[in-house]
């Protein structure tokens, strides 16, 4: 496989290769771009063995006469159509298990790989890191790797089906509902690389973007220590205004009075809300407990209820930051109500 | 040889006149048209939708339309052109009008059940509008759950459209397949009927066999929708990836439904335009056959990254390659058929070669996607969309064009105009290009699909495509005028302009009598047989028009 790793560069200018695909950051991306050359470059010389006989069988034997006949009415030949039946087969059979090998060794991931644990929701990734203890989220989140060393994801989501797409890497699985899927990679180049939801969501689908930062061992273990020490100690409205990005409100509640998918944030506590169900409630500290916590219990009129539940992934600290948040774009400081 | 009387004057156009004569119609011509402007139509609309996804792709946050909109015009694209253009497509326009005239018989065995697969065909579609009216999906053509289960808008309006439309192509495929068996002429054999008949007959297989099972996938969404009834939604212990099983268990035939009338049609042109027996008939009689039956077993492959077990991905990537191979053979065969003949390069001709180029991408696009490692990363890409569109447009409706250019004057009694004829097929063949080959590469570069907003890297190649598709709507419209203006003012078309051999060419006039032949046709020899007499051959003119 080297050799023909080493062939094929000569073949191929190196940054060619690189143009094709994005540039590859792991481990199997190099491998998985030796094959897609390979495919690249055979599927065009087939393409040209159909193509080129085409045009020229064209240009030779086009009708210049009204009566002008076929030159043959020969309508079989036993050798040319067993080679053309036979010879894909062969090529297929190689580019099947080609591929199939190469997708068992992105399968099975080595057991000393870092792992992680990714929720998809609308729209947003949120990745725990179990070991460390730490967590990242939301929108354009940053998720840090470090550099040789591999990682496996082990993902569910918490509506519908999502994607968890990183191109660099050459990876990518769904992320279902009510069970786990998995993948890992092994990155080898230091940067920042864009990840996508590649799977149709809803309304924020192409919005649903977060990075993976490969960084040095040392870069990682610092940033790790950088995001254990982050949420001490900062003041509540801080907090909160954190939480909100990071949570993925800020992709349906606007904090400028705008309506997205669900009201806007501005001036919002201490008003009396209509709900679907007829009655009115006032939006105080306990209306957004249970927003946070089962929002289902009750929806704003004239919105559809798609908020998730964040249950289990908020502290009670984080709670009350969230609702000072809301609260001071209320103007309001003083904490009313329980 | 022929047995045309002279004397004509009726036909099965104004034999009888009037709406209420057509509406109330048994006649297979006369369905099949109807049929045709019904594809025609939703065509366009399907177009629409197309060319303004295409122009709020321009800038990389373009805002035209919001992103709600463009999720609805991408749903409503897919499923406009899937469900209410490309499914019926061939088989029930060409089909209908073709399929009683090759085999030398009077109608379809079962004109009543035909007339009501066309009028269940407008109820569906009159649902499928409806729904579109009154509260967009933003779905995706594809219906997976449970995010249908929870979206808005009429999506069981939609459902129940596509249910209905369902049982029109199965009556269509039963009514195909009993036709085929039970009213051939006399002394036509297994392997004396027209490839365009094998290759509707395999369709129709598919479609009796395969649309149920899309029938009781969407009637379960239904249930799940309207009862909480948990099949698919896990929040009340459903199975989301069940509902892709079942969903491509029909949905990956359908492909084939789509595709092989389409290689029927071309399989008649390629003799036609070339004048030569076609090269190793049973070949691709038997690949039509082989193609229908492995297209049940590859469902699968639209399934590699959902979370299904390797060893099934295996099975699913080995079979995929399977179904390759008789494609293939059959490109090869057509371009042996092409070999040492008297090349026309007549419209439909045009349209033929068209399809043999753009398939061909299509189909080697294919090979890279059935590669299990590389799927990976390809899949729900724009790479996708390229392939698919490369198949479906670049395949089917480019068939389907060169089809009707083939066969109208034998439809209508008129001929096109060669000069517009070859301007169109110019146009599209050159905006079909720019439009989605670009996608490869913006789809390998890791462009997913189905994205409102895309990162800016993309935007140079974005515009190539959209530029690409306004050409590619351009030149459907030269074709759309072409057709027009031969309804209006076409030359009169004698009974065999392009010098085929099947009997709706040599044994009818054009346009045929309303009973087809005025005499039973009886069949001595095999379809494609050109002699050796020498004769005049009408349309040859080609490019030098």
């Amino acid at each position: 496989m080297e050799n023909l790793n080493e062939l094929l560069k000569m073949i191929v200018p190196r940054e060619w290769l690189f143009s094709v695909m994005p540039l590859p950051s792991s481990t199997h991306a190099n491998d998985l771009d030796l094959l897609y050359w390979f495919l690249i470059i055979t599927c065009g010389i087939l393409f040209l063995l159909v193509v080129v006989p085409l045009f020229l069988i064209v240009v030779r034997y086009r009708r210049k006469t009204v009566h002008q006949r076929a030159e043959s009415q020969k309508d079989h030949n036993f050798w040319m159509e067993s080679l053309w039946t036979f010879l894909p087969f062969v090529y297929l059979a190689i580019l099947f298990m080609w591929g199939f090998l190469q997708y068992l060794g992105m399968y099975v991931a080595p057991h000393d790989a870092l792992e992680l644990r990714v929720i998809g929701q609308k729209w947003q990734w949120s990745v725990d890191y179990p070991k460390e203890e730490i967590s990242v989220a939301g929108v354009g989140a940053t998720i840090a790797i470090p550099i040789n060393r591999p990682v496996r994801l082990v993902m569910s989501s918490q509506d519908v089906i999502h994607s968890f797409f990183i191109p660099n890497m050459r990876v990518k699985q769904d992320v279902v509902p009510g069970r786990y899927t998995t993948l890992w990679f092994e990155p080898n180049q230091l940067g920042e690389f864009p990840v996508l939801c590649a799977e149709y969501c809803g309304d924020l689908h192409s919005n649903m973007l977060a990075k993976v930062q490969v960084m040095t061992d040392d870069a990682y273990k610092n940033w790790v220590e950088e995001q254990k020490s982050q949420n001490q100690n900062v003041p509540l409205p801080e907090l909160g205004e954190k939480l909100y990005t990071k949570l993925g409100c800020v992709a349906c509640h606007s904090t400028d009075g705008s309506i997205k998918l669900a009201p806007s944030f501005k001036g919002i506590y201490g008003k009396m809300e209509e709900l679907t169900s007829g009655a009115s409630m006032k939006i105080d500290d306990n209306y957004i407990r249970n927003k946070l916590l089962t929002p289902t219990k009750h929806t704003a009129k004239g919105y559809p209820q798609i908020m998730p539940s964040f249950q289990g992934r908020v502290s009670e600290r984080d709670i009350s930051g969230i609702v000072e948040f809301i609260k001071s774009l209320s103007g309001k400081q003083a904490i009313e109500g329980g | 040889m022929s047995a045309i009387s002279a004397h004509a004057g009726t036909n099965y156009l104004n034999e009888k006149k009037g709406i209420w004569s057509w509406a109330s119609t048994l006649d297979h011509k006369r369905i099949g048209v109807m049929y045709l402007f019904s594809i025609f139509f939703f065509f366009l609309i399907g177009g629409v939708f197309a060319l303004l996804l295409r122009t709020q792709l321009l800038s990389p946050a373009g805002s035209l339309i919001d992103a709600k909109t463009y999720n609805q015009l991408f749903t409503l694209h897919g499923a406009v052109m899937v469900f209410l253009v490309i499914v019926p497509g061939i088989a029930a326009s060409l089909g209908n009008f073709v399929l009683p005239l090759q085999l030398g018989a009077k109608d379809v065995a079962f004109p009543r059940l035909n007339l009501m697969s066309y009028y269940i065909y407008v109820t569906g579609s009159i649902f499928a509008v409806c729904s579109i009216i009154f509260g967009a999906i933003d779905t995706g053509w594809t219906f997976y759950a449970p995010y249908s289960i929870s979206a808005q808008g009429k999506v069981t309006l939609m459902l129940t459209a596509i249910f209905i439309l369902g049982f029109s192509s199965i009556f269509t495929g039963l009514n195909f397949i009993t036709t085929v068996h039970k009213l051939r002429a006399p002394g036509m054999t297994w392997f004396r009927m027209p490839l365009f008949v094998w290759g509707i007959y395999a369709t129709s297989i598919l479609q009796v066999m395969a649309t149920p099972v899309l029938a009781i996938t969407l009637a379960l969404i239904v249930v799940e929708r309207t009862l909480s009834v948990g099949i698919f939604n896990p929040a009340l212990g459903g199975d989301a990836v069940l509902f892709q099983h079942f969903f491509w268990f029909y949905s990956h035939p359908a492909v084939y439904i789509m595709i092989l009338p389409g290689m029927a049609v071309i399989s008649e042109l390629v003799t036609t335009f070339s004048q030569k027996k076609i090269f190793g008939y049973k070949m691709i009689a038997y690949s039509s056959i082989a193609i229908a039956l492995i297209s049940f077993l590859v469902w699968g492959h639209h399934m590699f990254t959902s979370g299904q077990s390797p060893l099934v991905n295996m099975l699913f990537s080995a079979l995929t390659f399977l179904v390759a191979i008789p494609s293939g053979i059959k490109i090869f065969n057509w371009l042996a058929t092409l070999f040492k003949g008297s090349i026309s390069l007549a419209t439909p001709m045009l349209y033929c070669l068209s399809f043999l180029f753009l398939f061909t991408i299509g189909g080697l696009t294919g090979v890279f996607l059935g590669t299990l490692s590389v799927d990976i990363h390809l899949h729900d890409t724009y790479f996708v969309v390229a392939h698919f569109h490369y198949v479906m447009v670049g395949g089917t409706f480019m068939a389907f064009i060169g089809g009707v250019y083939y066969w109208w004057p034998k439809m209508f009694g008129k001929m096109y105009s060669e000069k517009l004829g070859i301007l169109g097929a110019l146009l599209v063949f050159l905006g079909f290009n720019m439009t989605f080959f670009v996608q490869f590469y913006m789809g390998s570069q890791g462009m997913p699909r189905r994205y409102y907003n895309y990162l800016e890297q993309f935007q140079t190649l974005h515009q190539v495509s959209t530029f690409g598709s306004y050409l590619l709507g351009v030149g459907f419209l030269v074709v759309l005028i072409n057709w027009i203006h031969a309804l209006v003012k076409g030359a009169p078309a004698p009974a065999n302009p392009f010098h085929a051999t099947t009997l709706e060419w040599t044994h009818t006039q054009s346009p045929p009598i309303t009973h087809n032949f005025e005499v039973q046709p009886v069949v001595h020899h095999e379809p494609y047989e050109y002699g050796d007499e020498p004769h005049s051959i009408h349309g040859f003119q080609g490019l030098k028009a």
